[in-house]
């Protein structure tokens, strides 16, 4: 998993690269930590991304409940169809912004 | 490490260099001067032996001429007693000088008058001198006193007369013929020769030292001899020495430095007799023996400290820094988890310990991971025990079958199914998957297996969906960690074989027809159990015949993966169930078909998720 800030804080813009699993979405969240404390949105482009684990679900859930606890916004954004499959599934989708 | 090794290396080296460089110089400059001292004493020495030669040989000519002057004298006197004659014949008179080759030859009589005289016609014309009277004259004066006295002889010292200032010696006797004195006189110019081959401005050759320096004679404050002819004439003051050093310099014997002529000067000044001798040398030539020394330990220092710093910084190089850096490397494979890296640096008995210590400490760290991970591997044993007694056991029941397997992936996983009676006609079965593996996930797979069960069983008569809500909104009750898990769950009316049934997150189930076809259930994806509180779910229902089966499964089923990383997938599933094979598989078949189908699919992968099943068939 790679990711570039593709647009700063306060409007935070992440492109993902790779799969979102078990080790690599802490990895993300934690390394995301810093930025996401200085924005009001954020907007995670998953156009690189081609699975996503349970754990990589947790991570957009601890994501879209902590910007709807601040009043920001959380966002995806291109959504491969493996990934969308699995969001459809599990119901995300109902509670997910999607671009 | 290196960097500021070689750096204070080389200042030490430098400074130490530096330390050497100074003394020496110092030492050598001492040296120099010293020697210079030495050696222009000793050219002084000699110098005052010449200019004691030199007198001691003016002496011997003038004691030669005093001598001489005296016999004659006394000569003259006796010739004048044997005849007469001389003392009034001025011819006469004249023959005896010619004779005796003076220049002079006066009779004087007893009133100091001169009363015959031969002059040198080149001098003066001797009629003009008869009658002079020798007191009124300053040179003749002293002979006076001979007067009236027997055996007076007084030879003059030579003294400057006359115009041209030549020197003339005079000598006198008492007369033996009568009372009164003779005297000669002559021009001494040979005296003159021999004074001036014995002055001191003769000396001049000798009075170098080295090539620039020299010995200055001094009468008063007049350079009377030096090296330099230039010199000669001049004073102490003209050279630029100040007053008091020439103060200094005109009594006793010292040494001093001065800038004479704007060159520096290195001297020493002591008195002989009425002369003093100041012997110079310039700084430059005193110190020139230094510099050259000098330079070649500047060049010797260079090369050698660049010697030392480099074995040095070489040395350190191969016995210090290579060790470090060799154990360096292996600690940063320890760190990075080679545990099995043994840090073997012996050059040295320090290294020896060092590396003896990292070994012992990481072989100990090594069984404590060891003693850790057995405990935790029993504990996880434990709970994956615990979560396994928690499944349902199979039990009979002439109205359904029901198959279940969980192939556990090595972590404790968070797959669970379950099947419960919930009244004498309603057959409750779920299956589920929580996010997330360990401890943490199977407390969270307890609680939420326990949620479900008891509000299932505790409101029969509520819709499904609406005890679902209720399930979540209790599990999300204090779920910091986010966990969530994702659900499948239906009740099986046994009598009509009606199956209502909600799905939160999970993946759609696969019904199994009589005659073998098999289509998934159509679902509602709800969301997950835990993500969000108060979100609602919807009940669907799906009408079973009898022999109509319905497989749930997890993910550890589609997102099972080949060595190539590809998943098993929703599709490969549906047709194997579809398949031929399923068709003529008997029901405690299936799973263990389904099973084997995806292991050959991962074909040694190693398994990463739960493979969890369930199997009802409804026998009506």
């Amino acid at each position: 998993m790679t990711y570039e800030i593709t647009s700063p804080p306060p409007e935070l813009t992440v492109a993902v690269k790779g799969r979102l699993d078990t080790l690599t979405s802490p990895k993300l969240e934690s390394d995301l930590e810093p930025s996401i404390a200085k924005s009001k949105s954020l907007v995670l482009d998953l156009t690189g991304v081609d699975y996503l684990s349970s754990a990589g679900l947790r991570l957009l859930l601890t994501l879209q409940k902590r910007f709807k606890k601040e009043g920001g916004s959380f966002k995806l954004r291109g959504i491969q169809p493996g990934v969308m499959e699995i969001l459809r599934m599990t119901g995300f989708l109902k509670i997910l912004s999607v671009e | 490490m290196r960097r500021t090794f070689q750096l204070w290396l080389f200042v030490s080296v430098a400074l130490a260099f530096a330390a050497l460089f100074y003394l020496t110089y110092y030492l050598q400059t001492k040296e120099a001067f010293s020697a210079a001292e030495s050696l222009i004493e000793l050219r002084m020495e000699d110098a005052k032996k010449q200019i004691s030669i030199n007198e001691n040989n003016l002496k011997a000519v003038l004691d030669i001429c005093n001598t001489s002057m005296a016999n004659d004298v006394k000569t003259v006197a006796y010739i004048l007693e044997c005849v007469p004659a001389f003392a009034t014949d001025a011819h006469k008179l004249e023959e005896l000088r010619q004779i005796m080759g003076y220049d002079e030859i006066h009779v004087v009589n007893k009133h100091g008058l001169i009363e015959n005289c031969a002059i040198d016609p080149v001098i003066g014309n001797a009629e003009h001198y008869i009658g002079f009277n020798l007191k009124l004259h300053a040179q003749s004066e002293p002979f006076v006193h001979g007067i009236g006295k027997k055996n007076f002889v007084l030879v003059q010292p030579p003294l400057p007369r006359g115009m041209d200032r030549k020197l003339f010696q005079y000598g006198g006797a008492s007369r033996l013929d009568d009372e009164g004195i003779v005297q000669l006189g002559i021009s001494v110019s040979f005296l003159e020769r021999a004074m001036e081959n014995n002055s001191l401005a003769t000396l001049s050759p000798g009075l170098r030292i080295g090539v620039g320096g020299e010995i200055l004679i001094l009468r008063g404050e007049k350079i009377v001899g030096a090296a330099r002819v230039d010199l000669e004439g001049r004073t102490l003051t003209s050279i630029g020495i100040d007053q008091k050093l020439i103060d200094d310099i005109r009594q006793g014997e010292g040494s001093f430095s001065a800038e004479i002529d704007g060159v520096k000067f290195f001297g020493l000044y002591v008195q002989s007799g009425d002369l003093t001798l100041v012997g110079v040398m310039p700084n430059y030539e005193v110190t020139s023996k230094r510099n050259g020394v000098a330079i070649q330990l500047i060049i010797a220092g260079l090369v050698l400290m660049l010697v030392v710093f480099l074995s040095v910084s070489k040395l350190v190089q191969t016995i210090v820094i290579d060790g470090i850096d060799r154990i360096n490397v292996s600690l940063g494979r320890i760190t990075a988890g080679h545990l099995d890296e043994k840090v073997e640096e012996d050059n040295s008995e320090e290294f020896r310990k060092l590396s003896g210590g990292i070994n012992t400490t990481v072989e100990a760290l090594k069984g404590a991971i060891a003693a850790e991970k057995t405990r935790l591997n029993s504990e996880l044993e434990f709970a994956r025990a615990v979560q396994i007694s928690a499944l349902p056991q199979i039990h009979d029941d002439p109205r359904f079958e029901i198959y279940a397997s969980m192939e556990a992936a090595k972590e404790v996983g968070g797959d669970f199914y379950d099947f419960f009676i919930v009244d004498e006609s309603h057959l409750a079965f779920l299956i589920a998957d929580v996010s997330g593996k360990g401890i943490p996930a199977a407390m969270f797979m307890m609680n939420a297996k326990a949620q479900l069960k008891s509000n299932i069983l505790n409101n029969p008569r509520k819709p499904l969906d609406e005890v679902i809500y209720d399930v979540n909104n209790s599990i999300c009750e204090g779920n910091d960690a986010c966990m969530f898990v994702t659900v499948f769950v239906g009740v099986l009316d046994l009598r009509s074989g009606l199956l209502t049934y909600v799905n939160a997150g999970h993946n759609a189930p696969v019904v199994r027809r009589a005659n073998g076809e098999a289509s998934w259930l159509p679902v509602e994806n709800g969301f997950v159990i835990g993500g969000m509180d108060s979100v609602s779910y919807v009940q669907e229902t799906f009408q079973l015949s009898p022999d109509d089966g319905i497989l749930l499964y997890t993910d550890g089923v589609t997102e099972a993966m080949n060595p190539q990383l590809a998943l098993y997938g929703d599709d490969r599933l549906i047709t194997l169930m579809d398949g031929p094979i399923m068709h003529s598989a008997p029901f405690d078949c299936i799973l263990d078909e389904l099973k084997g189908d995806v292991l050959a699919f991962a074909d040694g992968a190693p398994q990463s998720d739960d493979i969890t099943m369930l199997f009802l068939r409804y026998l009506g």
